[in-house]
Formats: C-alpha cells, structure tokens, sequence
C-alpha cells in the first residue's frame, strides 16, 4: 500500500491533451459535449484520425495493433477524449469482441477480424439479452443447431446498442439443451447481412434510436464463426465482463457529466444568479465531488488489484458490481441536478442534430440543448450491464453465501 | 500508486489484530470505558508493539513506516473498539513533531518512540481561540487561552499547544505541557462511546522555560497538518469499526431464524447488507485518497481530509444504523456490542465537524 500521487502521467495528459485539441474537428467536439447520441459517420472519421495516430485500439495489446497500455493509462485516455467531446469509439468491437477473439480465437479470426476493428473498418453490435432473458440471462432459448460444418441460427435477441450501424453481431445461443444453461450456450461471430436477419428499431424515451432488435431466422453460420469451442460461450461472456469491470463506475463519463454540471452552474439563466453562488447548489456539488473522487479511487483500486492478481481473486469486494452501481446512480444524479438547475428551460425539448437536423432551436441557454435528451437516457444506467438490483444481490451473496 | 498491503504491512496489520483479539475483549474493553481508567495492557502494548513510533523515524526510535501503516493500526483499533484513540496519541504527535529541527522537539518525539513519554494535541475549535503566551520572568511563562480539546488525555504525560508568543501573533512557539501541572487546566469528560476527552483551559498557567520546544516559523502550518493527519487516521479508525459492524451483522443475517428460514434469505435485507459494504468501502477509498494529499500543499490536504471526515462521517452514520436495525432489538441494548460500535460512530461523526458543517465549507471550496 502506497499513496503517492502518480505524476508520470501527468505528461501523457498533456500529451493527449495536445493531441486532441489540434485532431479533434471543433463540430464534432461540439456535437460531443451536447451528449446526443454518437453519429456513425463522426465515429468512423475519429476511428480514422485515432488509427493514424495509432491510438484507436487503446484497450489492445501491442501485438494486436493495440497501445499496449496500462489501464491507468486508458483511463487518462479515455478521460481526456470524453473532456474534449470525442465522439465515443464503438465499444463492442474494441471492448467486447477484440478481447473475446485475441483471447480465445483462432489465428484465422484474429487475422480476419482485428485489424477491421481496430480500424474502424467494421461495427459490431452485442446480441445477448433476449425478451425472456435479461437479468436471467442464462434463461435464453435462441438455438445455434449444428448442421455439417455449419450452423443454423434462430432466436429473437433485443437492445442491441447501435445495432442499426452492425456489420458484424456478437450472439450467445444455445447449442446443446441437454446440459446446464451455463455449459450449452456458444459464442459466435455473425456476418450481419446474412439472409434470414431481420432487425427493427426501439426508440428509447428521448426519442433517439440506439437500441434494437433482431430476429434470426435459420440464419446460417459457417463453422468458422464459433469462437473457442462449444458450450463455452458462459464463461467467456463472464471473461468479459471481469476483463470490463474496473471500467464500471464510467469515471470518464461522471468527470465529463460534472464539468458540464459546473458550466451549467455558472451560467445566468433567465437573469437570474448563476446556482454556484447559492449554498444549496454548492453543497450537492460538493457532494458529488467528494463522492466522484471515492468512486475514481475506487476504480484505481480496481484496476490495481485486476493488474496484480492474475486472474486470483485477491479482496472480499465485488468491485465490477459496485462501481457499477456507484457509477451508474452518479450520472443519473448529475443528470438530474442539471435538470434542477436548468428549470422550466429543462422541459421543452431539443431535437438532435440527427434528428432534425436544420431546425430552429427553442429558447433558452444553448448549455441546456441535450441535458434533457442525456437525462432521460441515462435512466438506462442502472439497468444496463445487469441492473442494479442484480448488482446489489452479488453483493450480498458474496459476503452472505449461500444462506 | 499502490492499493496492496505489502508483506511488511500485513505483517503490521496482523500482528495489532492478533493482539486486541486476543487481550481485550469487548467486556475488559466496556470495563475500562466505565471507568475512564486507561486499559494498562493497551498502554504496554502501543510502546511493547512499537505501534506507538510506527510512523517515526528510526534515527528517533520508531519504525519508519509512515502514515500508510498507521492508519493499518488506526483501524485495527476500530475495529477491536479500543477506548485509548490511536490517531492521537500516535499519528497527531508524529506530524507534528517529525521535522522539527530543534534538539527539545527531536527528544520529546523520541521520547513518544520510546515509551518515555505520551504526548497528545490541543485541538482548536472552530471560530478557534488561540493560546497565549508570555515570558514573565527569565525562568517562566505563563500560557492562557482554551478551551482546547484534548483526544488521549486519560493516557497522555504531556499535552501539546501552539501559542502565540508576547501578544505577537507572527511568531508562535510549541509548548509541552506536563499533565501533572494541569490538574486544574484539563478536565476530562466521557464521551457517548465512554472514550475520554480532555477540555484544556489555561488562565495564566505558570510553567518552565523548557516547556517551550520549538519556535519554529512554520509552526502554523505544521499543526493544521498535524490536525489533519490526526483526522485521517480517525477516519481510518471508523473504517474499522465499520468493517466490525458490517461483519457482525452479516454474521447475525446468518444465524438469525425467523419465519423458519436465516433473515439473510430476505432480498430486502440482502440489498441492505450491500449497500452497506458499498458505504464501508467508498469511505475507504475517500481515506485512501486523503493519504495521496499527506505530502502536498497543507491547503490541499486539509480539503482532501475535509472530503473524507464528510464522506466517512456519512457513510458511518449509515452503517451504524443500519447495523443496528438489521439486528433488530437486540441491536438497540447495552449488553450487545452493536449498540458500542453505534455509538462510537456517532461520536465519530460529531467530532471535528458535523457532514453539514464539511459539505458547507467544502462547498465554499468551490470557485465561482
């Protein structure tokens, strides 16, 4: 145990810092700080200026075409382009299907399928939850039928983020029904465009489209799209998300969420004096600092015991579970504190620019365009990644077993 | 940055558990809270375990760990619900004096290593009344003002005031005053958790030049840090009782039958259990983070134990009481140790500002 403050990467900071003010485009950063919904086209052109910068896989090893980075290191990454209003990189390529394929794949699949994600060259898009199979996951019934080489897929999955973008889909099925839930189910790679997908959009409650679903209909996969081997596909899910769980707490979103709060903050709004200057707005901003910088320690705890244990659990704590749950109520409550401070100009509603793109705005600071939007996303917070209730029973089974 | 005990740290934190599970049990513990008599076997152990010099230099007799493992043995007290405050009789002393140049400062510090000696602080309220100090004769001072708080007097020898020296505010000295020459000055007084503080009230108190230790220029500066560092390691010492209280209650959610099943089958109380833990271990991390600061700018460190006293103080209060109420009634008598843990939190949590009283001046941190 030692707490030195980590200067070395102050430098990297910077270094990123400077990066990222002259390669960012300034409307794309615009579009950013607003918080609506990721545009695919600015995600592709930031995909291109990070590859060329050699920056896009930051997660990856070097041996991948990655950065090789420490997570420490990642989290400055990731702070500092969230700060500056990058649009965020597609996260189920570069997080979810990359690790799961240089870690268990074959050689053919990393060959194939790496350097187009690293590139920004191809999207990916999570088909794991079911319309019966949310927090039971394990309760799926989409069937992956061996036949010859190949497979046939069918099944309905649902809230696949940014599906409607997908080249590629990550998809649990089930592969043999006669063993526990856990030991049937199977991790494929599958081309989005194969004949017999269908998929339809969800609109979410602000009226943004980032979730859908898709139907499979005998829906051929070739032998090559298995990843690691049959049955096994449980456990690298759970790879996942241990490998993703000292992220939980977003601490790049919450730092991102409380600069915009402190801007909002400091505004006149309709004449009146900015909320800084009233004890009642400073105390819960207070609040949130004091409970943002726990939660940032936390995560830095995380990550340090996830770099030295080697796979080994080393502390009594479900570190994944809470910060999930610690990050996850923080933004709602940034987001609601925003609302709080914006007032009656915190209810009309502000189209996207993918929306509507062109149309006049409503009145009101040009702070508030996406406050709202981001608010009522982010009621998905503490329901995505398991939701919290789900979190709060890993808990207490970890300290309670099985009573 | 390192979150992992070394073996050295582990071996600190192991060898203060083994001990106080061993040799103080919760009745010879509410005995001497009863009595306000310091425990002899906690007493002999701080210097016999050189728990009491962990973070003082070797040159001086101590350890030379630092604030890190003392804050291992802070919390260990918590934990064992140890009447005699580590924090400061140990930490508060050691960032006072550790750095003083002069020879009266480096003796009364290794006379705290050794044993000779227990020295504790006098801690300003807030608005604070200063002491002062004036020179009345070539052999004497006399010292007024108070009144100061005094954390460990039931242990201490000496007690340790900052006084503004001949109506010259600029210029302040350190004086350790002998508590057998203050048996009119401090008064002690029990605390909800019968721990003891002192009240330190000096009128003209007439005492030896050589009371005087250092008169050095930056002594301001070195006891607001001191004052921190005590407060750091209070905090450490709440996560202690925190990590008992959430222990014992997870016991009592197992064994505890009713309906024809163990409670800990309820999810409502589940959820209750987790968030407690989540409580104990963001005041952890606030803790931890506070410990970064202990090198930086006072100013910086001040504010980073202001966040953790709050956040603790917070997370503490939620944790005690949920510890009780998840022990149902039994949790509210005398005779079961939940009840001591409570009101040891809570004594925690009126201590050195109310949450109320951080979140405001924390909020007044905050630029425009």
């Amino acid at each position: 145990m030692d707490f030195v403050l980590d200067q070395s990467l102050d430098a990297f900071r910077a270094e990123v810092r400077e990066f990222l003010s002259s390669a960012l485009p300034k409307d794309m950063a615009e579009r950013g700080h607003r918080c609506y919904h990721e545009d695919k086209s600015d995600v592709l052109a930031w995909m291109k200026i990070l590859c060329k910068k050699g920056w896009s896989a930051s997660n990856w090893p070097v041996e991948f075409g990655g950065t090789g980075w420490g997570a420490a290191k990642q989290l400055v990454f990731e702070e500092e382009c969230l700060a500056a209003g990058a649009p965020q990189r597609p996260v189920v390529g570069l997080s979810l299907t990359g690790p799961v394929i240089y870690t268990f794949g074959s050689a053919e699949q990393i060959q194939r399928h790496l350097p187009l994600i690293k590139n920004g060259e191809t999207w990916w898009g999570q088909c794991f939850s079911e319309p019966n199979a949310g927090s039971d996951l394990a309760s799926m019934t989409s069937t992956a039928t061996k036949e010859g080489d190949s497979y046939r897929l069918n099944g309905h999955k649902i809230w696949t983020t940014f599906g409607q973008y997908a080249d590629w889909l990550i998809v649990l099925a089930v592969t043999d029904k006669t063993v526990k839930p856990q030991r049937g189910i199977s991790f494929f790679l599958v081309d989005a465009h194969s004949p017999g997908i269908t998929m339809k959009p969800i609109y979410s409650m602000e009226r943004g489209h980032t979730l859908n679903e898709f139907y499979f209909e005998d829906v051929v996969i070739p032998a090559d799209g298995l990843v690691g081997e049959e049955g096994k596909g449980w456990s690298y899910a759970k790879f996942l998300l241990e490998n993703e769980r000292s992220w939980s707490a977003e601490i790049p979103r919450n730092k991102a969420l409380l600069q915009r709060l402190l801007q909002i903050a400091r505004l006149q709004i309709d004449g009146a004096e900015p909320a800084i200057s009233r004890p009642v707005f400073r105390e819960k901003i207070a609040d949130i600092t004091a409970r943002l910088h726990a939660l940032e320690m936390l995560t830095l705890r995380a990550m340090n015991e996830h770099e030295s244990c080697k796979g080994e659990r080393l502390s009594n704590w479900e570190s994944g579970s809470m910060l999930h749950i610690k990050g996850s109520e923080m933004q709602q409550e940034i987001g609601a504190l925003m609302m709080e401070l914006l007032g009656s100009s915190g209810a009309l509603y502000y189209p996207s620019y993918t929306q509507r793109p062109g149309e006049e705005y409503p009145p009101g600071p040009a702070e508030a365009h996406g406050v709202a939007a981001d608010f009522l996303y982010r009621r998905a917070t503490t329901i995505y990644g398991g939701s919290n209730e789900i979190q709060r029973n890993i808990i207490a089974r970890a300290l309670l077993g099985n009573v | 940055m390192n979150f992992l005990l070394d073996d050295e740290q582990k071996q600190i934190r192991d060898s203060v558990r083994r001990f106080l599970s061993g040799n103080y049990p919760f009745d010879v513990r509410t005995e001497y809270g009863r009595s306000g008599e310091p425990c002899p076997a906690i007493v002999e152990q701080l210097v016999a375990g050189s728990w009491i010099g962990v973070a003082i230099c070797d040159e001086l007799g101590g350890v030379g760990a630092g604030f890190s493992e003392a804050c291992l043995i802070a919390e260990e007290f918590g934990r064992g619900l140890v009447v005699e405050p580590f924090w400061a009789l140990s930490m508060a002393p050691t960032a006072l004096l550790e750095g003083l140049s002069e020879p009266s400062a480096q003796s009364t510090l290794q006379g705290i290593a050794e044993g000779r000696s227990f020295a504790a602080l006098g801690f300003k309220g807030e608005p604070q009344p200063g002491v002062r100090a004036e020179s009345i004769s070539p052999e004497l001072f006399s010292l007024s003002g108070g009144p100061l708080r005094v954390y460990g007097s039931s242990v201490a020898s000496h007690v340790l005031v900052i006084a503004a020296m001949d109506n010259n505010s600029a210029r302040c000295g350190l004086f350790s005053l002998p508590v057998e020459q203050l048996s009119n000055e401090l008064k002690q007084w029990e605390q909800l958790d019968g721990s003891r503080v002192g009240f330190l009230e000096l009128n003209g108190l007439q005492l030896a030049k050589d009371c005087l230790i250092s008169e050095s220029a930056d002594l301001v500066e070195r006891y607001g840090r001191a004052e921190s560092v005590a407060l750091m390691g209070y905090c450490a010492t709440a996560l202690g009782m925190m990590e008992a209280v959430l222990s014992h209650t997870t016991d009592y959610l197992q064994v505890r039958t009713q309906f024809g099943v163990p409670i800990g089958r309820f999810q409502s109380l589940q959820h209750r259990l987790a968030d407690m833990k989540n409580a104990l271990e963001e005041a952890r991390a606030i803790t931890h983070r506070s410990l970064c600061f202990v090198d930086q700018s006072p100013e910086k460190f001040k504010v980073a134990v202001a966040e953790a006293k709050y956040l603790v103080g917070k997370s503490a209060s939620f944790v005690a009481a949920q510890g009780v109420q998840l022990h149902g009634a039994i949790g509210l008598t005398d005779e079961f140790l939940i009840s001591h843990y409570f009101r040891a939190l809570t004594v925690f949590c009126q201590s050195f500002g109310t949450c109320s009283d951080l979140l405001q001046s924390l909020g007044n941190t905050i630029s425009d």
